[in-house]
């Protein structure tokens, strides 16, 4: 080989670096080149000791881009060295690939986080902001007038106290007070109280039961004789059916009507109508620990509706809605820390990520000294 | 290690790098270049350029101070290992390139 076809080889393989390295470096062998020939070797061997330039462009290559890195620390610099630490054939490259994808999942990461933190913030501003303002506010679910509004509701449910009065703020604490006469709630039983004209219906889970009184006598009808020996009857004249075994229930006298429907599988969930005859009427819906989480009052034209967050008072010409900005309030509030947190940890992950691979390069470019070392001494 | 040796003694330029180093040893004339750059990045060597009387002006390489104190630990701990190595061996008079190698 010749010296040009060498230079060429060597240059077009340097292109990468910068020119005035390449110059350079083109400019050093020269020398070594014309100090030889000047020690009268033979051109041929002068060019075949100095080896493959191909080989030797790696090296130089890997060794200046590893220094430029050092000098800025740069993400595309460290690809540059990674590249061309590969390239040397130290790294497989194959390698690269799952640790591309765990930079696309960090950065994602990053993305993720910064949107929830900014969301976070964006919420928690406004809904404070709110707040302060008195637009929604938490307090501002005023519990005693969801109560007044209701209990007057009840009064025209069940005037004279015939039916008696069902406060649904009462029953959502517990499932006792109930305090409907013909109907009382002991524990995790139903109590019935009946007098003339009621008629009870109870689908049990056993069957249907069917209670009437007419005038003293309690008459019994029953799909089933397992029913009937849920039904007991108390001391002192009521009969009583454990809540557990009551899928729905509807009792009526002649003032209104009680019905009450199971909407799940545990007992203590349901939907409670409470119906006077002249058309008035409260509904209330309980969730699985017992707690009322809608109720809905209508009375002639007017209609309170309580429930997820929102009471709506409409009197037939009027609405007046108020929503309690709870939950979103929440969401802003739990978006924030969980930003804050993904956000930290991606900037931990990342420092780990960066500080690995700097010593993943600094030990790879001491692997390629290492192997000047020896082809230097071998 | 051996080129730091070669340098403590004088200012050279590669071609009398090399040779000096092909007289004891064998070396790939290559790679003489990629080591000189490490060790200047190092900043073990110094190079500065001398006109030459034929063709292009020479570089010259000369030894650092950090170069030097390298050049001494990395002495020291040679002559420990080969000593080390010597005690292994139990063979005094075992053949090591001690000459030029320090």
């Amino acid at each position: 080989m010749k010296q040009e076809v060498f230079i060429e080889a060597l240059r077009r393989e340097l292109s990468s670096l910068p020119k005035q390295a390449v110059d350079e470096i083109i400019a050093d062998y020269r020398e070594y080149i014309g100090d030889a020939l000047a020690a009268g070797r033979r051109e041929e061997d002068v060019i075949a000791a100095l080896g493959d330039p191909v080989k030797l462009a790696r090296e130089l290559k890997a060794q200046a881009n590893y220094r430029q890195w050092q000098d800025r620390r740069s993400f595309g610099n460290l690809i540059r060295v990674i590249m061309s630490i590969s390239a040397l054939g130290l790294l497989n490259v194959l390698l690269l690939v799952p640790f591309m994808l765990y930079l696309v999942l960090l950065t994602v990461g990053y993305v993720v986080s910064a949107g929830l933190t900014i969301a976070g913030v964006v919420g928690v501003i406004a809904l404070s902001g709110h707040h302060f303002l008195g637009k929604t506010a938490r307090d501002a679910l005023p519990f005693s007038f969801s109560t007044s509004s209701s209990s007057s509701e009840q009064a025209k449910v069940a005037p004279g106290g015939t039916s008696g009065t069902k406060d649904a703020d009462d029953d959502s604490d517990d499932q006792t007070p109930a305090n409907l006469k013909s109907l009382k709630i002991v524990g995790d039983r139903f109590v019935f109280n009946l007098h003339d004209d009621s008629r009870l219906e109870l689908v049990t889970r056993a069957g249907a039961i069917e209670v009437r009184n007419d005038g003293n006598n309690f008459r019994f009808e029953s799909s089933s004789e397992a029913a009937r020996h849920l039904l007991t009857k108390g001391d002192d004249g009521t009969w009583s059916i454990a809540r557990d075994d009551v899928v729905t229930l509807e009792l009526k006298d002649d003032d209104g009507k009680v019905s009450f429907v199971r909407s799940s599988s545990d007992p203590k969930s349901g939907v409670w109508d409470i119906s006077s005859d002249d058309g008035d009427n409260v509904k209330l819906e309980q969730d699985e620990h017992g707690k009322t989480n809608h109720l809905t009052a209508h009375s002639g034209q007017d209609t309170v509706d309580i429930g997820n967050g929102k009471i709506a008072i409409n009197d037939g010409h009027d609405v007046i809605r108020v929503a309690a900005s709870d939950s979103e309030y929440t969401y802003a509030i739990v978006m924030l820390p969980i930003g804050l947190i993904g956000l930290a940890l991606c900037i931990w992950l990342t420092r780990i990520t960066w500080r690995s691979v700097t010593r993943y390069v600094k030990r790879q470019i001491d692997v390629v000294s290492a192997s000047l070392d020896r082809q230097q001494t071998s | 290690m051996c080129v730091l040796a070669v340098l403590a003694r004088g200012d050279s330029y590669a071609y009398e790098l090399v040779s000096t180093l092909a007289e004891t040893m064998e070396i790939s004339e290559g790679t003489i270049y990629p080591l000189m750059r490490r060790l200047q990045a190092e900043a073990w060597v110094s190079t500065y350029l001398v006109e030459s009387s034929s063709g292009p002006p020479r570089k010259y390489y000369s030894l650092t101070g950090t170069g030097r104190r390298s050049l001494l630990e990395m002495e020291e701990e040679w002559r420990s290992f080969v000593i080390e190595v010597n005690g292994v061996l139990e063979q005094p008079g075992i053949k090591m390139d001690t000459g030029e190698n320090p």
